[in-house]
């Protein structure tokens, strides 16, 4: 048993990128600015604080060079009109899935840069304090999309310590909306079960998206598998005009977490396997 | 390769970046100063409110009355307020309001320029007495003298708790009919419509048909959608009209919710329902007083540039005819009562009250209930 567990121990450093497809997970904590509209419930802009938590997983694919990046960001706004005069909340959970096509530059093989599509939903609300006792105090969100999505990472060092600094870009192409129709209470369609004209196609004429991300991993000790501190910068910017209303969703935010990289469980049994068979 | 798909990608990042808020409008978002939140409030009014077309209001017309005021004459936050009480007022809506820190404007005509039809007090004392119980909102009783059963409903704000119901219609039953008093209800939830009516509906019967704004045009309306009342999920009590008619008490002031409420009675009226041996009899549902306040649009609300909320009709609702309701419900053939100010001083008696009972003993089919005696906690008058 001792045997064994030097042999896993000794193998994992050698085996943990290629063979074994390591996960680079993040924990992140977003804080900074939004600015939300949404003309179903009043035509004013709201402007304040937004706190996010972020979790990103990033694994190479067994097929290079091709990778997968999955984000999942849950993010709290609390604004005001521009005279302070009213209050609304809103709130949103979106969850992508993107896979990149790797290729490193042939000038310098620390910058890689990676394409491909991602998948995406996105739920939310959007609630006004000043209209809490009326019939229409807030909205739902519901969004289904697909899109472009691109990462670009460099590679640097800094006195022996190691960092990686991250670029994704992500836009929706096409996808689903749920919205009411301009005038639609949420009385017709949920007790009254009248949702027509209510799903929606979405593409570059009635939603537009942009989602960028700029952060550095690096390296506190020499050691990488101790993890990263990770700090950046995000912004993201969504406005959408169907069925007559207009919404808007942008925010500017800090980001600060920890990168750490793990192997799955499957993969250390296989080393195990591998290694009852040597012995 | 991969630098022409960086170039590429970097347009693209780019371009997304330059149009990406071409979808907002903020053509609505006007200044917060006085001029500002009068513009705001017509426009709001002019894309969502329902009834300019059925009311024959030219808006734009209303627009050029009132902006000379805004621009040079309004100088506090009081006349703002009050120039847009002038303005709202032309659309004679009890569901219009702007509601200031300091006061809310208001259309009250719907009541004030006829009865009022109703004495809380009176009723109180010389009805309800000191027996009445309370469940839901609700106050109930049996008048001993007759045997008809009365539930005083005050709001349909009040929550109706299904098992409460349940009580409060066990508890009444072997009554030769029921009073169900809605005067002076302004209204409240909508979903407690329902939740009353289908206790005395047998089958699923049409009562009222909604649509909302589909645009900001004022005759961009969606198809009309029907609402149905359907019965009560098995093992509630019911309350069988056919035999014990009920006969629904309305003012003025029976407004929003209320006005529905009495459409979804009134549309159970002569339905029909089978007893026990296969016999059918058409249910006696009437409605007694004066002509229901109306207020059939369903309202929403929206934020002025000033923080003043704005209420206003934005889903009409029809009777099951397709006829608009919001200026009320007439009261049944021959039920149309006001009380008189001497019946009431000198005798204590609410003439709208004593005209449903003697609708119920006329009508009953019940054998005659014998008054109940004085011990019983039900009895509240006589």
């Amino acid at each position: 048993m001792k045997f064994l567990s030097f042999i896993i121990i000794a193998l994992l450093p050698a085996l943990a990128h290629a063979q074994f497809r390591p996960i680079a997970s993040s924990v992140e904590l977003h804080l900074g600015t939004a600015s939300v509209r949404n003309t179903y419930l009043a035509p004013l802009l709201y402007e304040g604080q937004d706190l996010s938590i972020g979790y990103e997983r990033a694994r190479d694919w067994r097929t290079a060079p091709w990778s997968s990046l999955q984000t999942l960001v849950g993010q709290f706004t609390m604004g005001e009109d521009k005279g302070a005069h009213s209050e609304s909340w809103s709130g949103r959970l979106r969850y992508r899935y993107a896979a990149h096509y790797n290729c490193v530059l042939a000038f310098n093989d620390d910058i890689k840069f990676g394409v491909g599509p991602y998948a995406g939903t996105e739920v939310g609300f959007d609630y006004n304090l000043k209209m809490a006792s009326g019939n229409n105090p807030a909205t739902a969100r519901l969004v289904a999309n697909a899109g472009f999505s691109a990462l670009t990472t460099y590679k640097y060092s800094m006195r022996d310590h190691h960092g990686v600094l991250n670029l994704l870009v992500q836009a929706p192409l096409l996808g689903y909306a749920l919205m009411p129709e301009y005038g639609a209470s949420y009385y017709e369609s949920f007790l009254l079960s009248n949702t027509s004209n209510q799903h929606h196609f979405t593409s570059l004429h009635n939603l537009q998206d942009l989602d960028v991300r700029l952060t550095t991993d690096f390296n506190l000790s020499r050691n990488s598998a101790a993890g990263a501190l990770r700090l950046g910068v995000g912004y993201h910017i969504e406005t959408m005009a169907i069925n007559g209303i207009h919404t808007r969703f942008s925010s500017i935010e800090a980001i600060m977490g920890w990168t750490f990289r793990s192997i799955p469980y499957s993969n250390i049994s296989k080393t195990v396997r591998a290694c009852e068979i040597i012995e | 390769m991969t630098l022409r798909l960086l170039a590429l990608f970097h347009f693209f990042t780019l371009t997304l970046f330059t149009f990406s808020s071409c979808l907002d409008d903020d053509s609505m978002e006007l200044s917060d100063d006085y001029l500002g939140t009068f513009e705001a409030c017509w426009q709001t009014l002019d894309q969502r409110y329902c009834y300019f077309t059925e009311k024959h209001i030219d808006w734009d017309a209303i627009h050029d009355t009132y902006l000379p005021y805004a621009k040079d004459s309004v100088e506090n936050t009081v006349q703002l307020l009050s120039l847009l009480d002038a303005m709202l007022d032309h659309l004679e809506d009890g569901h219009v309001n702007v509601y200031a820190p300091f006061n809310t404007t208001r259309y009250s005509s719907w009541y004030d320029d006829y009865p009022t039809n109703y004495d809380a007090n009176l009723v109180q004392q010389y009805y309800l007495g000191k027996n009445y119980w309370t469940a839901s909102g609700m106050q109930y009783g049996r008048f001993g003298r007759d045997s008809v059963a009365y539930i005083r409903y005050s709001s349909f704000d009040n929550a109706i708790g299904p098992t409460n119901l349940d009580f409060v219609l066990a508890a009444l039953h072997g009554s030769n009919g029921l009073i169900i008093d809605v005067r002076s209800n302004g209204g409240g939830s909508l979903s407690n419509v329902p939740t009353l009516a289908e206790r005395f509906c047998t089958g699923k019967t049409l009562y009222a048909y909604i649509s909302h704004k589909t645009g900001k045009g004022h005759d961009d309306f969606s198809s009309p959608e029907p609402l149905y009342l359907e019965p009560a999920e098995p093992g509630r009590i019911s309350w069988d009209a056919s035999t014990y008619p009920v006969v629904i008490l309305a003012n003025r002031h029976s407004y929003s919710a209320t006005n529905n409420f009495v459409q979804a009675m009134l549309a159970l009226d002569g339905t029909l329902t089978t007893d026990s041996l296969g016999q059918q009899y058409p249910k006696m549902i009437k409605m007694c007083g004066d002509r229901t306040g109306g207020g059939s649009g369903m309202p929403f609300e929206s934020v002025l540039p000033n923080g003043w909320p704005i209420r206003f009709s934005a889903c009409p609702m029809l009777d099951k005819d397709r006829h608009s309701t919001e200026y009320g419900i007439d009261p049944s053939p021959g039920l149309k009562v006001d009380m008189d100010s001497t019946t009431m001083i000198e005798d204590h008696k609410d003439d709208i009250i004593e005209a449903a009972r003697r609708y119920i003993i006329e009508h009953t089919r019940a054998e005659r209930c014998e008054p109940k005696d004085d011990d019983d906690p039900q009895n509240t008058d006589d």
